[in-house]
């Protein structure tokens, strides 16, 4: 049931009771939440670094929730979104789902089912965040790499072997071993399994060029 | 000169003469005329010699009882078609003149004039001249055959020996004339017999004694003949009211002086307190109050009738005597009213005669007219009192008409609102779930946060108020139940209203505000309509905005003091507005621009407006948009309450 105590979510809707109501259910559920009247509180003061999820009411004065998840969706760093809704209608369900909701769910929910898309969206959220800080350590580490060793890296990557490498290069075999030594050393990999995989894992993130 | 002008008259009067003598002989010598073309005339049929009546009146013909008999045997006698008569009248008079003294000298004239001239027929009339026929028939008038009548049957005797001998005799019914003063008044206990000297005088009261020879029981007859008439006169008028008067004849008194025996009658009648009873209907009219008569019409009718049996019956043919013709009952109404004697009191078949002038009689047309007039009057006023029920039912029909078709359009609003009254709905029952969802994890815990319990029952309650005031605001619309006029804060209803369509609005991205300018303002309104038409106006302005851009969509409803009185309740959108020629019709029913609608909701909201006697007007604002304003009268100036009320 309890979640990770730096868990935030974001509790965003316009109608206060409910507002409120929800906040108190996941805080003497042990959740650390934050409320916001609007789309646009929200984006005012967007969460940084934190792992969490954002409760969004789809209709609300001035952006509606399906906005303001279109505008965090251009974030680095975006929060797993449940939407809470007074009218469940079919269209406005799809369109959100497709734009990666975790959950749609319609007033007046069951504390129980609340509870649960919070849950699955902090534990998504937890899996983006852990993702997102591997590849940001891939990154830091890629970007240490000199010119020459991020030409060894492609070859090794795309299975040439030191020779091809050496001859498509230019230069000596044993050189080419010395940069493939010094790039395993600073991108911290024991094989050359383990590189293709944290290569792969920068090219979905879209760091690597 | 007199001499003169006696002369001219003359000579004008032999030239008339003159002209008359030629013109036939003028008619048949007229020129261009050929003689052989007039048709010989067909033998005129040789005229019927007529037959020569002659009545001898043994009395006075001029009597009104003989005036009356003679008119209608001559009526009788020279009908058309009958044979020709020619009537020669003689009197024997007499009742005063006694038959001794002239019966001689009366025979030798009526020898001399007669001498040449043939007579088919004697109408003797009464005793005496019967008697005188039979007697010098031979002599005078030897073809003749006598008719009598007016005899009384005492006279009769010698007839049955006579041939060529009829007529009708005359019964005077004295019993049936007491029997009817009896009848009038049962306390009738003398009845006075008046009667006069000469020879038919004594007639009639020796007839009067035969019939009244043993009178009814309780009853004293007193015979009066033996005074002089002012005598009589003067005797009673001191009768009592419960004595009656039999009259007979007064042809003469005491005193040898001749009288006519109904100018008598009048005398008596009038000084007499007790009512006269007679036998003969000439009497009618002269002071007798009722009687059994024998009519003398009647009886002339009777004689006329037997000459015509005697003449065309074959030579020494006998037409046996007539009987007496059955008396029959008359009356006088105003003399039964002046004696204060019952009229019901009659027999059935009683003549009753001088009724007294009903209205009817007199003023028969102007009574119809009137009655016309009443009775056309009264067909009237109920035809247009079941034309104002029929009416009225019909004004109550259209008003529950109206009643249910404006509850349901509020239906068929509501309908329209659900999507949105089921959000609000959800916003209050989705927090107090995640309220309860709270308390309940609250109260797991081994210490309870009270503070944090109150605080959310608080909130739970204030949800429930949240929840239940939508559902009021709900009910009132789509309430069918009475709807009453009272008095509305408008300025509290305008807010109401954008309470229940806010949600509404905001489903459709549209901003809807309302303004006023005083905090409060009272009609005499029916809540719920003046609501509809505040929610049909704003779901049109709604409406009307679906394709502009979200961020113009706004819907403003302003309230405010009418200059003229009332209030005036102005919704206005940012919409396209009205085109022109939709203008003229947005009010009118099944009127559409749009494609769902069904053209009746400004056509109900025109029709509440109207019932409270306001106004409903839409124009274009001058920034673009529609602008609908309502207006309504101030309070008193409410008309007939629109009091309907749908099904209950």
């Amino acid at each position: 049931m309890s979640a990770s105590a730096a868990a935030v979510v974001h509790v965003v809707d316009d109608d206060a009771s409910m507002r409120t109501g929800v906040a108190r259910l996941l805080r003497v559920h042990g959740y650390d939440v934050r409320e916001y009247t609007s789309a646009g509180h929200f984006l005012l003061a967007p969460p940084r670094d934190h792992a969490g999820c954002i409760l969004l009411d789809l209709s609300m004065p001035g952006p509606s929730g399906l906005e303001l998840q279109a505008a965090l969706a251009e974030l680095p760093s975006s929060l797993p979104i449940v939407f809470l809704t007074g009218r469940g209608d079919v269209a406005s369900s799809v369109r959100a789902m497709k734009a990666g909701a975790v959950d749609f769910l319609t007033k007046p929910v069951d504390p129980e089912l609340l509870l649960q898309a919070v849950q699955t969206a902090l534990a998504r959220g937890e899996v983006a965040r852990r993702d997102g800080a591997a590849r940001a350590a891939a990154q830091r580490a890629y970007a240490q790499l000199t010119e020459r060793e991020r030409q060894v890296l492609a070859g090794v990557v795309a299975g040439q072997l030191n020779k091809q490498i050496a001859a498509v290069l230019g230069i000596a075999e044993r050189t080419v071993k010395m940069h493939r030594a010094q790039v395993m050393q600073k991108m911290d990999v024991a094989s050359v399994a383990d590189l293709v995989r944290l290569m792969s894992t920068l090219e979905r993130g879209g760091g690597a060029r | 000169m007199k001499r003169g002008s006696r002369g001219r008259h003359a000579g004008v009067a032999w030239a008339l003469c003159a002209a008359l003598a030629v013109s036939p002989a003028l008619a048949q010598t007229t020129p261009g005329v050929p003689a052989h073309a007039v048709a010989p005339a067909p033998a005129p049929a040789p005229a019927p010699v007529p037959w020569h009546v002659l009545v001898l009146n043994a009395s006075d013909p001029t009597l009104p009882a003989f005036i009356q008999l003679d008119t209608a045997m001559r009526g009788a006698l020279t009908a058309p078609g009958r044979h020709p008569v020619e009537i020669f009248t003689e009197t024997l008079d007499m009742f005063r003149f006694p038959r001794e003294q002239v019966e001689a000298q009366l025979r030798a004239l009526l020898a001399a004039k007669y001498a040449r001239e043939h007579i088919d027929v004697v109408v003797a009339v009464a005793g005496p001249a019967l008697e005188f026929a039979l007697a010098h028939r031979a002599e005078l008038w030897p073809a003749a055959r006598i008719v009598f009548h007016s005899v009384v049957p005492g006279e009769l005797e010698r007839v049955r020996r006579e041939p060529r001998v009829t007529g009708i005799p005359v019964r005077y019914d004295y019993t049936g004339a007491v029997d009817l003063a009896r009848r009038l008044d049962p306390a009738t206990r003398r009845v006075v017999v008046i009667g006069g000297t000469s020879d038919y005088d004594r007639t009639m009261i020796d007839e009067a004694r035969r019939q009244l020879a043993t009178p009814p029981p309780g009853v004293a007859i007193e015979y009066w003949t033996a005074a002089d008439v002012n005598q009589l006169v003067a005797d009673a008028a001191r009768l009592g009211r419960h004595d009656a008067i039999l009259y007979t004849t007064v042809f003469r008194d005491t005193t040898g002086r001749t009288f006519i025996p109904r100018e008598v009658l009048r005398r008596v009648a009038t000084a007499s307190p007790a009512p006269v009873f007679s036998v003969m209907d000439t009497y009618l009219g002269a002071g007798m109050t009722a009687g059994s008569v024998d009519g003398f019409a009647d009886r002339g009718r009777r004689t006329a009738d037997a000459i015509q049996m005697l003449m065309s019956s074959p030579p020494g043919t006998e037409v046996p005597v007539y009987g007496a013709a059955p008396a029959r009952c008359i009356a006088d109404a105003s003399n039964l009213l002046a004696h204060r004697l019952p009229q019901d009191a009659l027999p059935d078949d009683c003549a009753v005669a001088f009724e007294p002038p009903s209205l009817w009689r007199e003023y028969r047309w102007y009574v119809i007219a009137a009655l016309t007039a009443v009775i056309g009057q009264a067909l009237l006023i109920v035809a247009l009192v079941l034309q104002r029920r029929a009416r009225r039912r019909a004004e109550v029909d259209a008003r529950h008409r109206r009643a249910e078709l404006a509850h349901a359009s509020r239906l068929a609003l509501a309908g329209e609102l659900t999507a949105s009254i089921a959000h609000e709905m959800n916003q209050p029952l989705g927090a107090m779930l995640a309220n309860a969802g709270a308390a309940e994890k609250l109260l797991e815990a081994r210490e309870v946060d009270r503070n944090e319990l109150v605080a959310i029952v608080d909130d739970i309650r204030r949800d429930s108020l949240r929840a239940r005031d939508i559902i009021v605001r709900v009910r009132g619309l789509v309430t069918a139940g009475e709807v009453a006029r009272e008095e509305v804060d408008l300025v509290a209803l305008v807010a109401d209203t954008v309470r229940l369509i806010g949600g509404e609005a905001r489903r459709r991205q549209a901003v809807l505000a309302w303004t006023s300018g005083v905090p409060t303002l009272v009609a005499h309104v029916d809540r719920i309509q003046v609501q509809q038409v505040i929610v049909i106006l704003c779901m049109n302005a709604l409406d009307a905005m679906a394709e502009v851009p979200v961020s113009r969509r706004r819907v403003t409803i302003d309230v405010q003091r009418a200059a003229r009185g009332g209030v005036d309740i102005v919704v206005a959108d940012q919409g396209p507005g009205i085109a022109p020629d939709a203008l003229p019709h947005i009010f009118d029913s099944f009127f559409s621009t749009k494609r769902q609608g069904m053209g009746l909701g400004l056509s109900i909201a025109r029709s509440i407006v109207d019932a409270h006697g306001g106004k409903l007007d839409a124009t274009n604002g001058e920034a673009g948009g529609a602008r609908f304003t309502l207006h309504l009268p101030p309070a008193a100036a409410a008309p007939d309450a629109w009091t309907a009320a749908g099904p209950r």
